[in-house]
């Protein structure tokens, strides 16, 4: 029997949620089910509120609490009768909860008052329970015919979620065992958010949040559903929903659309819950930005992209221009009751100090993130360094403690990936990292990059399966079922799900992806928007991108590409079928079902932004719920094919030497992301110091003949190789 | 027959534009059946299509037609583009009307101005702060004998902007490699980037002048006429 999984979340009545919490935690208490407090939502043609608390278990079906928290029971009977029939109304919804016209689960009404003495009432309708028979009372409740799948049901719909994986467009099927087919089970699949889901979402703190999870973990889907919770709990509240790629405006706005409807049967007041890009431009609504907001009610100048990238550089823009805005504003007024923001790594820091001084004073900030995601080369800096020190104490703002006994309702990591099959992130994972990848000749591991903290392995969701994360130690890390459940990939076979394939030409390449796309829309019974194809470097997107679109065009296959011009924020066509082409910034975020990474040997043999290079790989191939097919020409590819025969080798483990702290200052130097200006330096640089060395070889000049100032200074400067660079750089 | 080759053109200019990376979305052309003795060469998406004519600004305008997805054409900077072709259903097929649009996009910088945004497929390239001067364009052809008059009204003319009774005269109709053609040498070129001597075509012969003398006698356009 699995314990109890409980998440708390705020009612009026917090000592009596405590004790109640408390009592399903601890080892006396019935075990096996979930327990929601202040959770869920549910509305009448007069009220909305939350249910006090909601107990869901495989055996005993749902159980609401009626809460009292003093010592007077009033109207037990009206009360309990109320939350039945609101939740009645809620469950009868679903499909899948309903046979005739009666519940499959049944609703069981409790009322628990630990404030008042004496052994409770024995009304079998409307139980009272005090602290004395709180454990017999839920005993004595009973589901005849209990049902695994109608319990996760009754889950799922409880937290809104019941119509994640749906497609929307209906999936017409022939065959039972073609891709289509395969999918429209994959999409049946019953979504429930597991407990750390449920945390994020509905357990909110004053202060700041922070939601680390990987690729396919649920980041966007748990914001959207807490920006719903918390527009429908605190409706008065200003409430900011803000992301990195445009391309996840759309489907932000129908999220919170379809969880906040099915909480309240309402659709959301846009003008409280605010989806916003990051930045923002003029010329209404739809393109405004958080950074744009600032700078309009703070009186401050402010920069578009072109004047930003003048000023501060093209890498720079963003940051330079809000931390300009932070530091020119005498005095800011706050504007938002809460700020959400997706994809937080790829955005500067001080947007989220920005974001943090927009907020009134309860600063509720949440903030989620992939750290190998990190599409601009430089990762998140510790909350101590984005949010600063208060004036006066010179204490940190934010700080993630692991001693605070509230730290994992304020640090949450979300392990489970529910988009990638195991063989697919396991794969993303080694190209990302370059397990697998051979050392170069003067390096001593071929790793790209590494977590700093060996502790984010096993929040991600890897076991050591054998060996040890030491320095200098051998290390095999794998993923359990626990981690990436068993059905995202009992559908293929691991050489279906994701594959490597090597072509002479780049018109080779094209012409085999030209051929799979048509069969897939067609033997493969895929909707074409169930494909999605990615070129990894954006300088070469459109070029490469071209010639395939072109030969779908002859085939009468529609597709478009996703590009700076998708004005409408939105990256799927819905108007028709058609496949989308992206480059890998607005890839970020969505998903489908069959994905083509193409041209991925570019610059794959590059050391300066190597990390970078990897990281967009690892973006893209964990776009797939499904099939992922990589694709790339000639040697470069070789490189990659081999890393993959490898990972295949090591059945989809990672088996590496865990680098010294050397060699991980070095892979931090050598691989750090370098713009196009400083990548030329590097390869000047390199040149030019091979010219010396040839001369000094063939005897044309000595090292006498050098000024000895420099010859000091080079001694210097080749002996103390291994340290960090300078920031300031 | 004229509307086949006409057709041909924007198939050959779609593909190419499409292989160039120079189109994001587009929506093809067909041949419609013969009705009220008129056949027309439109794509699909006019049959729901807002109204289009000129009474709307134009930054509406655009922004209506990007987000309901009615064009042939959307470019990497997205500006659109529109073709309505209508022929003689019988006799020798002639152009009767056509009206074809180039509406660039009011909020995006253009591409000149930094090729390197769309190119390199900035990821803030969307952040721009002016809303941008951009003109549309409109080739239009009308042959009909009610609607033409010498100078004021010439058979085929350009319209610039929203200047409602700008007709600058042009020497014939213009096909969709001519339109095309232009749009991508004057808008879309730079020093470094050079499209047009590869768009293929065009398929049609240069067709008889419909311009007048007295048009001819002061500023046109001129285009291979017979």
């Amino acid at each position: 029997m699995t314990t109890n999984e409980v998440v708390r979340g705020t009612n009026s009545k917090p000592v009596s949620s405590g004790l109640l919490a408390d009592h399903f935690e601890s080892n006396t208490a019935h075990t096996g089910g979930r327990l929601f407090v202040g959770y869920p939502i549910t509305t009448t043609a007069d009220r909305r509120g939350p249910l006090d608390a909601v107990y869901v278990s495989p055996t005993k079906g749902v159980v609401v609490f009626d809460l009292v928290e003093g010592t007077e029971l009033g109207d037990v009977i009206e009360r309990q009768d109320d939350a039945y029939n609101r939740l009645e109304i809620r469950l009868k919804q679903h499909a899948g909860l309903v046979s005739r016209r009666q519940l499959l689960i049944p609703i069981h009404t409790v009322t628990y008052a630990p404030g008042v003495s004496g052994p409770g009432t024995v009304d079998p309708d409307h139980p009272v329970a005090t602290n004395e028979n709180l454990e017999s009372t839920i005993e004595n409740l009973d589901w005849p015919d209990s049902n695994e799948d109608v319990f996760r049901n009754a889950v799922s719909a409880l937290q809104s979620v019941s119509s994640i994986r749906a497609s929307g467009t209906p999936r017409p099927v022939t065959t039972q065992t073609s891709r289509g087919a395969k999918l429209k089970l994959l999409e049946q699949s019953i979504a429930t958010l597991d407990h750390q889901q449920s945390k994020a979402v509905i357990e909110t703190i004053d202060g700041v949040q922070r939601i680390r999870g990987l690729a396919g973990s649920g980041k966007t889907i748990v914001l959207a559903l807490k920006a719903a919770y918390l527009h429908s709990t605190h409706p008065e509240w200003d409430i900011a929903v803000t992301y990195n790629a445009r391309s996840l405006s759309d489907q932000f706005r129908r999220l919170i659309n379809t969880f906040t409807i099915a909480q309240t049967q309402e659709e959301p007041d846009w003008s409280k819950v605010h989806v916003l890009n990051s930045w923002g431009s003029g010329g209404g609504d739809q393109r405004d930005g958080i950074y744009r907001k600032f700078c309009v009610t703070n009186s401050v100048p402010f920069y578009d992209f072109g004047r930003a990238k003048d000023r501060w550089g093209q890498r720079g823009a963003f940051g330079g221009a809000c931390s300009e805005a932070l530091t020119v504003t005498a005095s800011i007024t706050p504007q938002f009751d809460a700020i959400l923001v997706d994809e937080a790594q790829d955005l500067p820091p001080s947007f989220l100090r920005m974001c943090y001084e927009m907020l009134h004073d309860d600063k509720r900030l949440v903030y989620a993130y992939d750290e190998l995601q990190t599409l601009t080369g430089t990762g998140l800096p510790p909350a101590e360094e984005i949010f600063g020190v208060f004036p006066d104490t010179e204490k940190p703002r934010v700080t993630f403690d692991p001693d605070d006994p509230e730290v994992d309702r304020k640090d949450i990591i979300l392990q489970k990936c529910y988009r990638n099959s195991r063989p697919v992130l396991v794969t993303a994972h080694a190209l990302g990292f370059g397990v697998y990848r051979t050392p170069p000749p003067n390096r001593t591991t071929g790793l790209v990059q590494i977590f700093e903290q060996k502790g984010l392995w096993d929040d991600i969701g890897y076991d050591v399966l054998d060996g040890s994360l030491s320095e200098g130690q051998d290390v095999t890390l794998g993923r359990t079922t626990d981690s990436s459940p068993q059905f995202l990939e009992a559908h293929s076979s691991e050489d279906d799900l994701i594959q490597f394939i090597r072509f002479n030409s780049v018109q080779e390449q094209n012409a085999w992806l030209a051929d799979e796309i048509q069969k897939n829309v067609t033997t493969d019974e895929l909707l074409a928007n169930d494909i999605i194809v990615i070129n990894p470097d954006p300088y070469t997107t459109r070029p490469n991108l071209g010639p395939v679109m072109a030969s779908l065009y002859d085939r009468q296959i529609a597709s478009h590409l996703a590009g700076v011009d998708t004005a409408a924020d939105v990256f799927f066509r819905r108007d028709e079928p058609s496949v989308t082409f992206t480059g890998i910034y607005r890839a970020k975020g969505n998903e489908a079902g069959m994905v083509y990474v193409t041209n991925a040997h570019e610059s794959i043999a590059n050391t300066g932004s190597l990390a970078t290079i990897r990281n967009r790989l690892f973006t893209a191939i964990t776009r797939s719920k499904a099939w992922v097919r990589v694709t790339g020409v000639g040697e470069d590819m070789d490189r990659l094919m081999e890393e993959f025969a490898k990972v295949k080798d090591h059945s989809y483990t990672l088996a590496f030497r865990y680098p010294t702290e050397a060699e991980r200052t070095t892979m931090q130097i050598v691989h750090r992301d370098l713009s196009r200006a400083e990548a030329g330096k590097v390869r000047r640089a390199d040149r030019n110091l091979s010219t010396i060395l040839e001369d000094l070889d063939a005897g044309e000049i000595y090292t006498e003949d050098i000024d000895p100032a420099t010859r000091e200074r080079l001694i210097r400067h080749l002996t103390q190789s291994g340290q960090k660079p300078d920031p300031e750089l | 027959m004229l509307i086949d080759q006409y057709s041909a053109e924007l198939n050959d200019a779609t593909r190419f534009l499409l292989e160039k990376g120079l189109l994001s979305a587009y929506h093809p052309a067909s041949k419609q059946d013969p009705s009220h003795g008129v056949r027309e060469l439109v794509a699909s998406y006019w049959r729901g299509a807002p109204t289009m004519l000129g009474s709307i600004p134009h930054a509406e305008l655009h922004q209506e037609l990007t987000s309901s997805n009615c064009y042939d054409f959307r470019l990497l900077d997205g500006a659109l583009m529109t073709f309505k072709y209508e022929f003689d259903a019988g006799g020798k097929g002639l152009l009767r009307r056509s009206a074809v649009s180039f509406l660039p996009s009011p909020d995006l910088t253009i591409f000149q101005e930094d090729p390197e945004l769309y190119l390199g497929d900035e990821l803030f390239g969307d952040v721009v702060d002016q809303r941008t001067v951009t003109v549309p364009l409109r080739f239009d052809y009308d042959a009909r004998e009610d609607v033409v008059q010498d100078l004021d009204h010439p058979v085929s003319h350009l319209t610039i902007g929203a200047y409602k009774h700008c007709r600058i005269p042009l020497t014939c109709g213009a096909s969709p490699y001519y339109v095309i053609e232009f749009v991508l040498r004057a808008f879309y070129q730079t020093p470094k980037l050079t499209w047009t001597a590869d768009l293929p075509g065009p398929r049609t012969d240069p067709p008889d002048a419909t311009i007048t003398d007295l048009e001819r006698s002061f500023i046109h356009m001129a285009l291979p006429t017979a």
